[in-house]
């Protein structure tokens, strides 16, 4: 059976590919594993619906990664619409409590569009040009947004100080 | 670019660069931390301790089921309908081939009788 008349097939191809980076990307976002694993299927019940939209001129990856940029706009959406106290999309508002702070406490404190880029680039691993047509930009701004998040990344996990520049973002210090 | 330093994050994101701007630009000292802590930072965000995905094939053969179902409803739909304008089709022809081959049926009828005049 081909993938256009077995679009589950087609999905769980692309989850076995893509799945890991998607919920990661999700994860990143949301700093809610269990968020992540409901919008990663999200993502891949949308592949089975809309499976005879994929072009193929498109990278697969940038493909389902649209659609997850697009799972994360609605969610949003609905949430402005109904608030809830466990917002899933930014938990993080307060101020930093300790220069040690974790990754996903920092990025939840960087502009949205500076970590959307950051995110696409670092976890997606897509490109510039295809970063700034996800996000109707341009590459010179996607580049910009995607160094400013570096920086404030990098100026809130290392602080100047007597701490060791570096050990802050090891990764066994995250969560 | 407002901050020449924006060079180095292009940079390690396979973006093409100048080699000479970036050999000045790595000249300094804290240029060189930044361009280490840019890919500490990418070391950080890549290998977070996660567990991976799991796929819910429950939920999704529930969907294939469905998909399944709207595609032989369809095709069910498109055999009917070819059927029928097979049908009406056929039955035109038929209509016009038995037709061909019959006398015209007469609109009228003259009868002629015989008059003597003797």
């Amino acid at each position: 059976m081909s993938e256009s008349t077995a679009p589950v097939a087609f999905a769980k191809r692309l989850f076995e590919q893509h799945g890991t980076v998607i919920h990661r990307y999700f994860n990143r976002l949301t700093g809610d594993m269990a968020a992540a694993d409901d919008l990663t299927q999200e993502v891949f019940l949308r592949v089975v619906r809309g499976g005879h939209a994929y072009e193929h001129r498109e990278r697969e990856r940038a493909w389902v990664f649209r659609i997850a940029r697009n799972v994360l706009i609605d969610l949003r959406r609905r949430e402005l619409r109904a608030p809830t106290l466990d917002s899933r999309v930014e938990p993080i508002t307060a101020p930093l409590q300790s220069t040690r702070a974790s990754l996903r406490e920092a990025l939840a404190l960087i502009p949205t569009e500076d970590r959307e880029a950051f995110l696409l680039r670092e976890v997606a691993g897509l490109g510039y040009a295809e970063i700034a047509v996800m996000t109707d930009s341009t590459v010179p701004a996607v580049r910009s947004r995607i160094y400013r998040a570096r920086l404030a990344l990098r100026d809130m996990l290392n602080p100047p100080g007597p701490v060791v520049r570096g050990a802050i973002m090891r990764h066994d210090d995250h969560d | 670019m407002t901050d020449t330093r924006e060079l180095l994050s292009a940079l390690i994101d396979g973006e093409a660069a100048d080699a000479d701007t970036v050999a000045t630009i790595l000249e300094v000292p804290t240029n060189r931390a930044l361009l280490v802590d840019f890919l500490r930072l990418r070391v950080s965000v890549q290998s977070e301790g996660e567990t991976a995905p799991v796929w819910r094939e429950d939920r999704f053969a529930a969907l294939d089921t469905r998909a399944q179902r709207w595609v032989r409803t369809g095709l069910r739909a498109a055999a009917v309908l070819a059927l029928l304008t097979a049908g009406a089709l056929g039955g035109t022809w038929v209509e016009g081939f038995l037709t061909r081959e019959r006398p015209p049926e007469p609109t009228r009828v003259v009868q002629l009788q015989l008059v003597d005049h003797r």
